[in-house]
């Protein structure tokens, strides 16, 4: 089957087969240029209405500073501000566990929190056995790298969690909510008792929905603002050595004391 | 004949009795002077010492490494790591680094195990933890040098 194009159509059969379409198309073709024409001259003088010139302070400050760019740059350029901004602005929750094995807890976590108090930190929780520090991020490594001096690390858990979703939902959802809000106190000059009193009750709602909401955000903000470092001390007490004998002798020789003995 | 007699039993005394290894020790440790000459100190304390023992019964490094391991768990070490390795000579080595608390800080006590056909060759290292840790670097290199004699 051959696909059929206008161009293949006899001169003959073109009246017969495509007549109406012709006719109809004679008439209405010179009617659609000049909408299109019609609608070209609006569009362009819309676009003329609405585009407005840059602001004179800053084209002559473009000018005095001879960085007149084109407009495609500038647009790149102000995409790439953009982008690094986002990726700035960022809140990350970091958040540490460590264990560490010490001879003396007591001193061990006094040097701790002089170190800790140093780098702009502060302890959230002091025990015997545990010690809660919130560390601003930039001063976390500093401060993990210190810690070797204070005794053996046994383990360490370094958990990044990204709070900028959560912060933005929070802030969205707590903007909308205040406007509600702002809005229903309006209603409340011009309405009925029974209307006053379904108002208040969706006020008091909403006012309770709009603190947890600020509390969530002061939460997620905090986290973002300070690392948590949660550090449990193991104390350091002297093995007792078991006796056990090898069944090959020479494997009971590989031992500290005896090696010191026979050094 | 006599001559020729001697000469090899001089030769023998030569090869025989020579070092049984090769290994350029770290620059902080130094060799002690008396008796073997397979000890080696650090200013601050740290210790090594190679010794040759016989492959009796004669079994393979994975099998000495485990009965090693084990028997020092068993005495109450903690277990640091473990590292098997082949040396500059393609030689299969194990190192097993062990602690153990001891007065008021955790010592040491790192072991490399090299079987060569009917002898293994022990490489101690022992001393406290943060000073051990200071040269363990050059320690490692050192050891991925050595090269006992076959």
């Amino acid at each position: 089957m051959r696909s059929l194009r206008i161009h293949d159509v006899d001169a003959a059969d073109a009246p017969h087969q495509f007549g109406g379409v012709t006719r109809h198309c004679r008439r209405a073709l010179p009617c659609l240029v000049s909408l299109s024409l019609c609608l070209a001259g609006t569009a362009s003088a819309a676009k003329r209405t609405h585009a407005k010139p840059a602001p004179p302070t800053t084209r002559a400050a473009a000018a005095r500073a001879g960085t007149a760019t084109s407009p495609a740059t500038s647009a790149t350029a102000a995409s790439t501000t953009a982008t690094s901004v986002t990726v700035s602005q960022r809140k990350t929750a970091l958040s540490v566990t460590l264990v560490l094995k010490v001879a003396d807890p007591t001193r061990a976590r006094e040097a701790l929190l002089k170190a800790v108090r140093k780098a702009g930190g502060r302890p959230s929780l002091i025990t015997d056995h545990s010690l809660h520090l919130r560390v601003p991020p930039q001063r976390l490594h500093m401060l993990l790298a210190d810690l070797p001096n204070h005794g053996l690390v046994m383990d360490k858990q370094l958990t990044r969690r990204d709070l900028t979703e959560e912060i933005a939902r929070l802030r969205g959802r707590l903007r909308s909510k205040s406007a509600i809000l702002a809005r229903l106190r309006g209603f409340l000059d011009d309405s009925s008792v029974s209307a006053t009193l379904q108002v208040e009750r969706t006020m008091t709602t909403l006012v309770h929905e709009i603190e947890q909401l600020k509390g969530g955000l002061r939460v997620a903000l905090d986290q973002a603002a300070l690392a948590h470092v949660r550090l449990s001390f193991r104390f350091r007490t002297p093995t007792q050595l078991r006796y056990v004998r090898s069944p090959f002798g020479w494997i009971d020789s590989v031992d500290i004391p005896h090696f010191l003995r026979g050094f | 004949m006599r001559i020729t007699f001697c000469v090899g039993v001089l030769l023998l005394g030569l090869f025989g009795c020579g070092p049984v290894f090769q290994l350029q020790a770290p620059e902080a440790f130094a060799r002690f002077d008396s008796g073997d000459h397979n000890r080696w100190i650090t200013a601050d304390g740290v210790r090594m010492r190679i010794r040759e023992i016989p492959n009796e019964p004669r079994a393979t490094l994975p099998f000495w490494t485990e009965a090693l391991s084990g028997h020092l768990k068993r005495r109450g070490y903690v277990r640091k790591s473990e590292r098997c390795f082949k040396t500059a000579r393609d030689l299969d080595a194990c190192t097993l680094d062990h602690l153990l608390a001891r007065g008021s800080g955790d010592w040491v006590m790192s072991v490399t195990l090299f079987v060569v056909e009917d002898r293994l060759v022990l490489i101690e290292v022992v001393g406290p933890w943060q000073r051990w840790k200071r040269h363990e670097p050059a320690l490692s290199a050192a050891i991925a040098q050595f090269s006992p004699r076959r």
